[in-house]
């Protein structure tokens, strides 16, 4: 019986001695993944890489990526439901530092990440193809899809490249520090108003990709959300998905940069 | 009686009142809520209990409202909209007295 127990021991070792550990190099916080399915890791390259650690920060549990599920085709790889499942498990392993991810398209002009942000098929993606199509590489991509917003103590947020960019795959590779958001509408014309942070603040609230498992975190959510809109402005852009809607994005960033350094 | 759920946050955000649900109170309720400055003032009540009564009085002292009635009404068509949206629930001793 020893002989056995010192076998299942052994091999229990090994199984978790087994799962490769990877650790998150963009933003600096370096969370680490560990996966269910082997293979998941793929799915979040470059972004991430291969770790000697033994411990992780994350790991989805077996039944935490089944209730995901419903979301996606029968089809849908079972590593495909993982990599999706870890957005919000990432944001609220990253809400204590004041960082979060956050729906929407991150495009750095002007040496400045604006986010593009609206409910899926509105039109972001749209948006850095025709800001790329005017402006070649004076736009850049930073994420297509989820960006991290990492908060810092003066209020100012940098946003970096997450392994979530969107059906399109589209894969930045750089930060930037975020200048402003972009709330799309699609419409008839193209128009854009600041908005006032109090209206602002259902739209910006609900596009962070996390709710809040606690009401302490409820909290810190709320806390992003406020330091974001109390000190980046936000527009509200109703637009017919032309370049000339992205021209009119692309000029009003221009201008409020170019306003904030006259202030300076 | 009235009372809020478990783990629903009110918080102010850029001077607007929101309430922010936990999972567990996400079962039965949105996940975020804007409110208005009197809502917030009928909740924080509301999150150690209290009556339609009770709201109304101290709605009509606080704001020096006139017409009671009107307070009362707009009190109990908010109660009725928490408890549809699954953000208070009634104890048995309100719903005692509705029965009556």
């Amino acid at each position: 019986m020893g002989h056995l127990m010192a076998h299942a021991t052994t091999v229990f070792n090994l199984i978790i001695m087994e799962r490769k550990i990877y650790k998150e190099i963009f933003s600096g916080y370096g969370l680490r993944y560990a996966f269910q399915y082997p293979g998941a890791e793929v799915y979040m390259l470059p972004y991430i890489k291969r770790t000697e650690e033994i411990d992780y920060d994350i790991l989805a549990a077996p039944e935490y990526i089944d209730a995901h599920r419903p979301f996606y085709t029968e089809s849908t790889d079972d590593r495909y439901v993982e990599y999706k499942s870890l957005i919000k498990l990432t944001s609220l392993a990253l809400l204590p530092y004041q960082c979060c991810i956050i729906h929407a398209v991150a495009v750095r002009m002007n040496g400045f990440c604006w986010l593009i942000s609206a409910p899926p098929g509105t039109g972001k993606t749209t948006q850095y193809y025709n800001l790329k199509n005017l402006y070649g590489e004076k736009a850049e991509m930073v994420c297509g899809d989820m960006p991290l917003l990492k908060t810092s103590g003066n209020g100012s947020i940098i946003v970096h490249p997450s392994p979530w960019n969107g059906k399109e795959r589209i894969k930045g590779k750089i930060s930037a520090p975020l200048g402003g958001i972009l709330l799309l509408q699609q419409g008839d014309q193209n128009s854009i108003r600041r908005m006032d942070p109090s209206e602002a603040v259902f739209p910006v609230l609900t596009q962070l990709a996390v709710q809040p498992d606690t009401e302490e975190q409820a909290l810190q959510i709320a806390k992003i959300a406020e330091n974001l809109l109390q000190h980046f402005p936000v527009w509200e852009m109703v637009n017919k998905g032309d370049l000339e809607s992205s021209r009119l994005a692309a000029e009003t960033f221009r201008r409020y940069i170019k306003d904030q350094n006259n202030d300076v | 009686m009235y009372k809020t759920r478990k783990g629903i946050v009110l918080t102010s955000i850029c001077g607007q009142y929101v309430l922010v649900a936990a999972k567990k109170a996400r079962e039965n309720c949105p996940y975020v809520t804007q409110i208005n400055e009197t809502a917030a003032d009928c909740w924080r009540l509301l999150e150690n209990g209290s009556t339609s009564e009770a709201l109304t009085t101290y709605l009509i002292e606080e704001y020096d409202a006139e017409d009671a009635s009107l307070v009362k009404e707009d009190v109990d068509r908010l109660l009725e909209t928490y408890l549809e949206e699954g953000y208070i629930t009634q104890t048995e001793e309100n719903q005692h007295e509705k029965n009556e």
